[in-house]
C-alpha cells in the first residue's frame, strides 16, 4: 500500500506545454525529407531501364540456352571425301 | 497528407501529449523536443495508411511516440555500455541507467522534488513493457482499458506487467532504503 502510495506522487508530474516553434521545425524538417527524395521523372527514367536491361539480359540468356545448329551438310561432305575432323595438321 | 492544414489540427491536438510522453520516457527536456519532431514527421508521413477503424487517432499517436521513445532509449543505452567486455563482467550492463542530476524533467517542480526523480530514475531502469505500462496507466493516469489497447495487449496482461513493474520498484526503493 506504500508503494501504491508513492506511485500516486507520480500524478503530481505536471503537464508541461510543448516548445514554441516545434511546429515550424516539423514543417522543415518535412520539406528537407521532401527536397531529398527523387523526382517522379528520375524515377520512371531508372524503372525503364532497369527493365530494359532485365530484357536484355533474358534475351542473351534464352538464346544462349537454345540448341546450337548443326551443320550437316557440312559434316557429309567431310565424311564423304574422307576429310580428317581433326584440327592437328600432323597426326598419324 | 494531403494538406498542411490538417496536419496542423493534429499536430496542435497533440503534441502535449506526445511531447509529455515522451518527457516520461526521456527525462530530459532536449531529447524530448527531438523525438516529437520525429514523431509528428512520421505521422505526416504514414498518415495515409493509418485506419480510423483499428485504432483512434489517439492509440495511433500513442503507439508512434511510445515506439520512438524505445528506440531512443535502446540507442541511448547501446552507446553507453563500452562493449563485449562490460557486457561480460556486470551482470546488469542491459539496464538503462541515468544519473539523477541529468533528470531534467520540466513537470518535476513540485515540493516532493527529490522524491519523485528517484522514482523516474527506477522507472527509467524498468524493461520496455513495463516501463510503458507504468508510465501509461500511473503518469497519464490512462485507464487499464485504454492502456491495453494502446499496447496491443489483453487487460489481464497489463495488470501482471504493472504487478511485475510494481514488485520491481519495491524492490529498487527498499535496497536504496538499506544504503
Amino acid at each position: 500500500m506504500e508503494l501504491n502510495k508513492k506511485l500516486d506522487t507520480l500524478k503530481q508530474i505536471k503537464e508541461v506545454d510543448a516548445p514554441p516553434f516545434l511546429y515550424t521545425r516539423i514543417l522543415q524538417r518535412i520539406q528537407n525529407l521532401q527536397q531529398l527524395e527523387a523526382p517522379v521523372k528520375w524515377k520512371w527514367a531508372f524503372a525503364l531501364t532497369a527493365m530494359m536491361i532485365l530484357f536484355v539480359n533474358i534475351a542473351i540468356l534464352v538464346r544462349s540456352a537454345a540448341p546450337a545448329i548443326k551443320n550437316t551438310g557440312v559434316e557429309n561432305m567431310v565424311n564423304a571425301m574422307d576429310l580428317s575432323p581433326s584440327n592437328d595438321l600432323y597426326h598419324e | 497528407m494531403a494538406n498542411h492544414a490538417h496536419f496542423e489540427t493534429i499536430y496542435n491536438g497533440h503534441k502535449k501529449l506526445v511531447y509529455n510522453v515522451c518527457l516520461h520516457y526521456v527525462l530530459n527536456s532536449a531529447d524530448a523536443e527531438d523525438i516529437t519532431q520525429e514523431v509528428f514527421v512520421k505521422v505526416y508521413q504514414k498518415y495515409p495508411q493509418y485506419n480510423a477503424s483499428q485504432a483512434s487517432l489517439k492509440t495511433w499517436i500513442y503507439r508512434i511516440t511510445i515506439n520512438h521513445c524505445l528506440d531512443f532509449l535502446k540507442a541511448r543505452n547501446a552507446k553507453k555500455r563500452v562493449g563485449f567486455l562490460s557486457a561480460l563482467l556486470l551482470p546488469n550492463s542491459n539496464e538503462p541507467v541515468i544519473d539523477m542530476a541529468s533528470i531534467n524533467h520540466p513537470g518535476t517542480e513540485t515540493e516532493d522534488k527529490a522524491a519523485l526523480k528517484q522514482l523516474l530514475q527506477i522507472i527509467y531502469s524498468l524493461p520496455p513493457n513495463q516501463k510503458t505500462a507504468i508510465i501509461l496507466s500511473k503518469i497519464e493516469d490512462r485507464p487499464q482499458k485504454e492502456v491495453a489497447e494502446i499496447m496491443g495487449m489483453s487487460v489481464k496482461a497489463v495488470e501482471s506487467l504493472l504487478q511485475r513493474a510494481k514488485q520491481t520498484i519495491q524492490k529498487k526503493l527498499t535496497d536504496s532504503e538499506g544504503l
